[in-house]
Protein backbone atom coordinates (compact mmCIF):
# COMPACT_ATOMS: atom_id res chain seq x y z
CA UNK A 1 0.00 0.00 0.00
CA UNK A 2 2.43 2.65 -1.14
CA UNK A 3 0.33 5.71 -0.85
CA UNK A 4 -0.90 4.80 2.23
CA UNK A 5 -0.29 7.65 4.51
CA UNK A 6 -1.44 7.04 8.23
CA UNK A 7 -3.38 9.36 10.10
CA UNK A 8 -2.34 9.28 13.54
CA UNK A 9 -3.46 11.73 17.14
CA UNK A 10 -0.83 11.62 19.57
CA UNK A 11 -2.64 12.66 22.76
CA UNK A 12 1.33 12.93 24.75
CA UNK A 13 1.70 14.80 28.70
CA UNK A 14 2.75 18.58 29.26
CA UNK A 15 5.52 17.24 31.64
CA UNK A 16 7.89 14.74 30.66
CA UNK A 17 7.04 13.50 27.22
CA UNK A 18 6.45 17.37 26.01
CA UNK A 19 10.35 17.65 27.38
CA UNK A 20 11.61 14.79 25.47
CA UNK A 21 9.65 16.08 21.89
CA UNK A 22 11.82 19.88 22.86
CA UNK A 23 14.65 17.91 23.00
CA UNK A 24 14.19 15.79 20.27
CA UNK A 25 13.13 18.67 18.05
CA UNK A 26 16.89 20.22 19.53
CA UNK A 27 18.12 17.14 17.90
CA UNK A 28 16.72 18.01 14.56
CA UNK A 29 14.11 14.81 15.28
CA UNK A 30 10.90 16.34 14.47
CA UNK A 31 7.79 14.48 14.36
CA UNK A 32 6.27 12.98 11.40
CA UNK A 33 3.42 15.32 9.64
CA UNK A 34 0.99 12.92 9.32
CA UNK A 35 1.09 12.61 13.84
CA UNK A 36 -1.64 15.33 15.09
CA UNK A 37 -0.44 16.09 18.41
CA UNK A 38 -2.79 17.00 21.57
CA UNK A 39 -0.85 18.03 24.31
CA UNK A 40 -2.58 17.34 27.30
CA UNK A 41 -2.19 18.08 31.28
CA UNK A 42 -1.75 14.58 32.40
CA UNK A 43 -2.08 11.16 30.46
CA UNK A 44 -4.58 10.42 33.18
CA UNK A 45 -7.14 13.35 31.83
CA UNK A 46 -7.12 10.91 28.20
CA UNK A 47 -10.84 9.62 28.36
CA UNK A 48 -12.15 6.27 26.93
CA UNK A 49 -14.67 8.57 25.41
CA UNK A 50 -11.22 10.68 23.71
CA UNK A 51 -9.91 7.64 22.40
CA UNK A 52 -13.24 6.16 20.93
CA UNK A 53 -14.27 9.88 19.11
CA UNK A 54 -11.02 9.78 17.55
CA UNK A 55 -11.17 6.37 15.84
CA UNK A 56 -15.05 7.00 14.81
CA UNK A 57 -13.93 10.01 13.43
CA UNK A 58 -11.38 8.00 10.85
CA UNK A 59 -8.16 8.21 12.59
CA UNK A 60 -5.74 5.19 11.46
CA UNK A 61 -4.29 4.99 14.82
CA UNK A 62 -4.42 6.69 18.29
CA UNK A 63 -1.60 6.40 20.72
CA UNK A 64 -0.89 8.42 24.16
CA UNK A 65 3.01 9.48 24.88
CA UNK A 66 2.85 9.13 29.10
CA UNK A 67 5.72 9.58 31.12
CA UNK A 68 7.58 6.29 32.74
CA UNK A 69 5.95 4.90 35.68
CA UNK A 70 7.37 6.39 38.98
CA UNK A 71 7.63 9.72 37.00
CA UNK A 72 3.73 11.04 36.81
CA UNK A 73 3.71 14.41 38.25
CA UNK A 74 0.17 13.29 39.40
CA UNK A 75 1.62 10.00 40.37
CA UNK A 76 -1.35 7.63 38.85
CA UNK A 77 -2.05 9.35 35.52
CA UNK A 78 -0.18 7.26 33.37
CA UNK A 79 -1.16 4.13 34.65
CA UNK A 80 -4.82 5.38 34.61
CA UNK A 81 -4.18 5.83 30.73
CA UNK A 82 -2.33 2.18 30.63
CA UNK A 83 -6.00 0.96 32.30
CA UNK A 84 -8.33 3.09 29.62
CA UNK A 85 -6.25 1.87 26.36
CA UNK A 86 -6.54 -1.47 27.99
CA UNK A 87 -10.15 -1.04 27.76
CA UNK A 88 -10.69 0.39 24.02
CA UNK A 89 -8.62 -2.22 22.90
CA UNK A 90 -10.47 -4.74 24.50
CA UNK A 91 -14.11 -2.81 22.98
CA UNK A 92 -12.16 -2.66 19.87
CA UNK A 93 -11.45 -6.51 19.73
CA UNK A 94 -15.22 -7.17 20.95
CA UNK A 95 -16.50 -4.97 17.53
CA UNK A 96 -13.91 -6.59 15.24
CA UNK A 97 -11.85 -3.80 14.77
CA UNK A 98 -7.80 -4.12 15.53
CA UNK A 99 -6.68 -2.73 19.14
CA UNK A 100 -3.49 -2.41 17.73
CA UNK A 101 -4.77 0.88 16.40
CA UNK A 102 -4.55 2.22 20.23
CA UNK A 103 -1.35 1.84 22.74
CA UNK A 104 0.71 3.76 24.56
CA UNK A 105 4.10 4.48 24.82
CA UNK A 106 6.11 5.79 27.99
CA UNK A 107 8.72 8.50 26.84
CA UNK A 108 10.85 11.26 29.09
CA UNK A 109 12.63 14.34 28.93
CA UNK A 110 16.16 12.22 28.68
CA UNK A 111 14.67 9.90 25.88
CA UNK A 112 14.16 12.68 22.84
CA UNK A 113 16.20 10.55 20.21
CA UNK A 114 14.12 7.36 20.88
CA UNK A 115 12.05 9.55 19.71
CA UNK A 116 12.18 8.67 16.27
CA UNK A 117 12.23 4.59 17.14
CA UNK A 118 8.89 5.59 18.74
CA UNK A 119 7.30 7.10 15.92
CA UNK A 120 8.80 4.75 13.68
CA UNK A 121 7.51 1.68 15.47
CA UNK A 122 4.26 3.50 15.31
CA UNK A 123 4.33 3.75 11.60
CA UNK A 124 5.54 0.44 11.08
CA UNK A 125 2.18 -0.60 12.88
CA UNK A 126 -0.72 0.93 11.18
CA UNK A 127 0.96 0.90 7.91
CA UNK A 128 1.12 -2.77 8.43
CA UNK A 129 -2.58 -2.61 9.63
CA UNK A 130 -3.62 -0.58 6.68
CA UNK A 131 -6.54 2.45 6.21
CA UNK A 132 -8.89 2.48 9.06
CA UNK A 133 -11.53 0.63 7.99
CA UNK A 134 -14.42 3.14 8.80
CA UNK A 135 -12.64 4.78 5.72
CA UNK A 136 -12.70 8.32 6.88
CA UNK A 137 -9.22 8.55 7.37
CA UNK A 138 -9.02 12.51 5.76
CA UNK A 139 -11.51 13.21 8.44
CA UNK A 140 -9.10 12.41 11.05
CA UNK B 1 -27.60 1.38 45.02
CA UNK B 2 -28.56 -1.16 42.08
CA UNK B 3 -25.28 -2.43 40.63
CA UNK B 4 -25.35 -3.30 36.90
CA UNK B 5 -23.16 -3.93 34.04
CA UNK B 6 -23.35 -3.53 30.42
CA UNK B 7 -24.03 -6.54 28.57
CA UNK B 8 -21.78 -8.05 25.67
CA UNK B 9 -21.11 -5.60 22.93
CA UNK B 10 -22.02 -8.39 20.70
CA UNK B 11 -25.22 -8.98 22.15
CA UNK B 12 -26.15 -5.25 21.73
CA UNK B 13 -24.70 -5.25 18.21
CA UNK B 14 -27.53 -8.15 17.42
CA UNK B 15 -30.26 -6.31 19.22
CA UNK B 16 -29.90 -3.68 16.61
CA UNK B 17 -28.57 -5.43 13.78
CA UNK B 18 -31.98 -4.18 11.90
CA UNK B 19 -32.03 -0.87 12.84
CA UNK B 20 -30.87 2.42 11.14
CA UNK B 21 -31.91 4.92 14.18
CA UNK B 22 -31.92 4.23 17.61
CA UNK B 23 -32.71 6.49 21.07
CA UNK B 24 -29.86 5.55 23.23
CA UNK B 25 -30.94 6.30 27.21
CA UNK B 26 -28.94 6.46 29.98
CA UNK B 27 -29.92 7.15 33.74
CA UNK B 28 -28.45 9.41 36.31
CA UNK B 29 -29.40 7.22 39.35
CA UNK B 30 -27.64 3.97 40.29
CA UNK B 31 -26.18 3.30 37.12
CA UNK B 32 -23.82 6.30 36.61
CA UNK B 33 -22.54 5.92 40.26
CA UNK B 34 -21.63 2.20 39.04
CA UNK B 35 -20.30 3.48 36.32
CA UNK B 36 -22.80 1.21 34.31
CA UNK B 37 -25.28 3.69 32.41
CA UNK B 38 -24.63 7.43 33.09
CA UNK B 39 -23.61 10.04 30.64
CA UNK B 40 -20.10 8.80 29.79
CA UNK B 41 -21.39 5.29 29.57
CA UNK B 42 -23.94 6.39 26.91
CA UNK B 43 -21.19 8.53 24.85
CA UNK B 44 -18.88 5.49 25.23
CA UNK B 45 -21.80 2.76 23.98
CA UNK B 46 -22.99 5.27 21.11
CA UNK B 47 -19.46 5.59 20.13
CA UNK B 48 -18.48 1.53 20.04
CA UNK B 49 -21.91 0.75 18.23
CA UNK B 50 -21.56 3.69 15.46
CA UNK B 51 -17.77 2.56 14.88
CA UNK B 52 -18.97 -1.64 14.54
CA UNK B 53 -21.58 -0.58 12.36
CA UNK B 54 -19.22 2.03 10.26
CA UNK B 55 -16.95 -0.85 9.23
CA UNK B 56 -19.60 -2.77 7.99
CA UNK B 57 -20.79 -0.40 6.09
CA UNK B 58 -24.25 -0.22 7.35
CA UNK B 59 -24.04 2.48 9.44
CA UNK B 60 -26.05 3.58 12.34
CA UNK B 61 -27.64 6.72 13.92
CA UNK B 62 -27.60 6.90 17.64
CA UNK B 63 -29.04 10.01 19.47
CA UNK B 64 -27.97 10.31 23.27
CA UNK B 65 -30.08 11.39 25.91
CA UNK B 66 -29.82 10.94 29.49
CA UNK B 67 -32.42 11.13 32.30
CA UNK B 68 -32.71 12.07 35.92
CA UNK B 69 -34.26 8.79 36.75
CA UNK B 70 -35.69 5.98 35.01
CA UNK B 71 -37.50 4.76 37.44
CA UNK B 72 -40.13 7.17 37.67
CA UNK B 73 -42.47 8.66 35.46
CA UNK B 74 -41.97 12.20 35.20
CA UNK B 75 -38.59 11.63 33.66
CA UNK B 76 -40.25 9.45 31.39
CA UNK B 77 -42.19 11.51 30.21
CA UNK B 78 -39.50 13.61 29.46
CA UNK B 79 -38.72 11.15 26.01
CA UNK B 80 -42.26 12.15 24.44
CA UNK B 81 -41.27 14.39 22.36
CA UNK B 82 -38.12 13.15 21.05
CA UNK B 83 -39.82 9.78 20.06
CA UNK B 84 -42.24 12.06 18.49
CA UNK B 85 -40.18 14.00 16.26
CA UNK B 86 -37.42 11.69 15.42
CA UNK B 87 -38.37 8.28 13.98
CA UNK B 88 -36.28 6.08 15.77
CA UNK B 89 -36.27 1.77 15.53
CA UNK B 90 -36.14 1.54 19.01
CA UNK B 91 -34.80 2.48 22.15
CA UNK B 92 -31.79 1.44 23.59
CA UNK B 93 -31.99 1.87 27.77
CA UNK B 94 -29.03 2.11 29.65
CA UNK B 95 -30.53 1.74 33.01
CA UNK B 96 -31.49 -0.86 35.34
CA UNK B 97 -34.19 -3.69 34.07
CA UNK B 98 -36.77 -0.91 35.55
CA UNK B 99 -35.75 1.44 33.34
CA UNK B 100 -36.64 -0.05 29.81
CA UNK B 101 -40.09 -1.32 31.50
CA UNK B 102 -40.80 1.91 32.17
CA UNK B 103 -40.43 3.11 29.08
CA UNK B 104 -41.98 0.68 27.76
CA UNK B 105 -45.32 0.60 29.69
CA UNK B 106 -45.23 4.41 29.00
CA UNK B 107 -44.86 4.51 25.31
CA UNK B 108 -46.76 1.31 23.56
CA UNK B 109 -45.62 1.94 19.47
CA UNK B 110 -41.85 1.84 20.35
CA UNK B 111 -39.56 -1.78 21.06
CA UNK B 112 -37.43 -1.28 24.02
CA UNK B 113 -34.26 -2.79 24.68
CA UNK B 114 -32.32 -3.23 27.94
CA UNK B 115 -28.01 -2.88 27.70
CA UNK B 116 -27.14 -3.32 30.85
CA UNK B 117 -27.54 -6.79 32.93
CA UNK B 118 -28.97 -5.68 36.25
CA UNK B 119 -26.88 -7.30 38.98
CA UNK B 120 -27.64 -7.17 42.67
CA UNK B 121 -28.18 -4.27 45.36
CA UNK B 122 -24.75 -3.34 47.03
CA UNK B 123 -21.98 -0.37 47.18
CA UNK B 124 -18.50 0.20 46.25
CA UNK B 125 -15.47 -1.96 48.33
CA UNK B 126 -13.11 0.85 46.24
CA UNK B 127 -13.07 2.65 42.80
CA UNK B 128 -14.20 0.24 40.17
CA UNK B 129 -15.35 -2.61 42.57
CA UNK B 130 -18.77 -3.32 43.77
CA UNK B 131 -20.48 -6.17 45.66
CA UNK B 132 -23.88 -7.05 47.04
CA UNK B 133 -25.04 -6.30 50.24
CA UNK B 134 -28.69 -6.75 50.22
CA UNK B 135 -31.32 -9.43 48.71
CA UNK B 136 -34.22 -6.96 49.59
CA UNK B 137 -35.70 -10.01 51.39
CA UNK B 138 -37.95 -7.33 53.03
CA UNK B 139 -37.90 -7.75 56.62
CA UNK B 140 -34.67 -6.47 57.84
CA UNK B 141 -32.58 -8.27 60.47
CA UNK B 142 -29.23 -7.52 59.99
CA UNK B 143 -29.35 -6.02 63.93
CA UNK B 144 -28.89 -9.46 64.95
CA UNK B 145 -25.79 -10.36 63.16
CA UNK B 146 -23.83 -7.12 63.76
CA UNK B 147 -25.13 -5.16 61.25
CA UNK B 148 -23.57 -7.43 58.67
CA UNK B 149 -26.65 -9.42 56.31
CA UNK B 150 -26.26 -13.63 56.36
CA UNK B 151 -28.96 -13.93 53.49
CA UNK B 152 -27.36 -11.57 51.03
CA UNK B 153 -23.45 -11.88 51.93
CA UNK B 154 -23.50 -16.18 53.08
CA UNK B 155 -23.62 -18.47 49.70
CA UNK B 156 -26.20 -20.58 51.78
CA UNK B 157 -28.11 -17.34 53.15
CA UNK B 158 -27.31 -19.55 56.58
CA UNK B 159 -28.93 -17.83 59.63
CA UNK B 160 -27.45 -20.07 62.64
CA UNK B 161 -23.48 -19.76 62.01
CA UNK B 162 -21.27 -21.02 59.05
CA UNK B 163 -21.56 -23.97 57.47
CA UNK B 164 -18.57 -26.54 57.50
CA UNK B 165 -16.86 -25.12 54.14
CA UNK B 166 -15.88 -21.94 55.77
CA UNK B 167 -12.34 -21.96 55.69
CA UNK B 168 -9.47 -18.86 56.59
CA UNK B 169 -12.08 -16.40 56.91
CA UNK B 170 -12.88 -17.16 53.28
CA UNK B 171 -16.04 -18.95 51.78
CA UNK B 172 -15.70 -22.48 50.26
CA UNK B 173 -17.42 -21.04 46.73
CA UNK B 174 -14.62 -18.91 45.98
CA UNK B 175 -11.48 -18.11 47.80
CA UNK B 176 -12.76 -14.36 46.48
CA UNK B 177 -15.73 -14.52 49.14
CA UNK B 178 -15.32 -13.41 52.74
CA UNK B 179 -17.18 -15.82 55.07
CA UNK B 180 -20.33 -13.40 56.33
CA UNK B 181 -20.26 -15.74 59.32
CA UNK B 182 -16.55 -15.81 60.06
CA UNK B 183 -16.84 -11.53 59.98
CA UNK B 184 -20.14 -11.83 62.04
CA UNK B 185 -18.10 -13.61 64.71
CA UNK B 186 -15.12 -11.29 64.90
CA UNK B 187 -17.77 -8.47 65.16
CA UNK B 188 -20.09 -9.93 67.69
CA UNK B 189 -16.59 -10.77 69.93
CA UNK B 190 -15.27 -7.02 68.92
CA UNK B 191 -18.73 -5.31 70.54
CA UNK B 192 -18.71 -8.08 73.39
CA UNK B 193 -22.47 -9.72 71.87
CA UNK B 194 -20.79 -13.35 71.15
CA UNK B 195 -23.64 -14.44 73.46
CA UNK B 196 -26.10 -13.35 71.16
CA UNK B 197 -24.95 -16.09 68.48
CA UNK B 198 -26.28 -18.78 71.04
CA UNK B 199 -29.79 -17.74 70.14
CA UNK B 200 -31.37 -19.87 67.80
CA UNK B 201 -32.24 -17.87 65.06
CA UNK B 202 -35.91 -19.39 63.92
CA UNK B 203 -37.11 -20.28 60.47
CA UNK B 204 -37.61 -17.02 58.35
CA UNK B 205 -40.69 -15.95 57.20
CA UNK B 206 -40.25 -15.11 53.36
CA UNK B 207 -43.47 -14.32 53.05
CA UNK B 208 -42.13 -10.43 52.70
CA UNK B 209 -39.09 -11.90 50.05
CA UNK B 210 -40.14 -12.76 46.96
CA UNK B 211 -41.95 -15.69 47.49
CA UNK B 212 -45.02 -13.55 47.77
CA UNK B 213 -44.67 -12.70 44.09
CA UNK B 214 -43.49 -9.35 42.90
CA UNK B 215 -44.00 -6.83 45.78
CA UNK B 216 -45.73 -2.71 46.12
CA UNK B 217 -45.43 -0.80 48.66
CA UNK B 218 -48.20 1.63 48.89
CA UNK B 219 -48.03 5.00 51.09
CA UNK B 220 -51.51 6.56 51.17
CA UNK B 221 -50.01 9.76 52.98
CA UNK B 222 -48.04 10.13 49.74
CA UNK B 223 -50.88 8.55 47.19
CA UNK B 224 -52.68 11.07 45.40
Amino acid sequence: MPDFEPKIILFYCQFCPDKGINSACASNISMPSNFRKIRIPCTGTVDILHLMHALEAGADGVFVLACKEGDCHNETGNIKAQKRITYVRKLMEDIGLEPERVGIYYFNSSQGPSLKNITQEILEKISELGPSPLGLSEAA
Amino acid sequence: MIVAERKPIKEILAMVADFKKILLVGCKGCVTVCNAGGTKEVGILASALKIARKKEGNPIEIDEMTLERQCDPEYIDQLEEPLKNNNYDAVLSMACSVGPQFIARRYDNILVYPTLNTCFMGGALEHGVWAEFCQGCGNCIIHHFGGLCPIARCSKSLMNGPCGGSAGGKCEVSPDIDCVWHLIYDRMKQLGKLDQLREIFPIKDWSTSRDGGPRKIVREDLKK
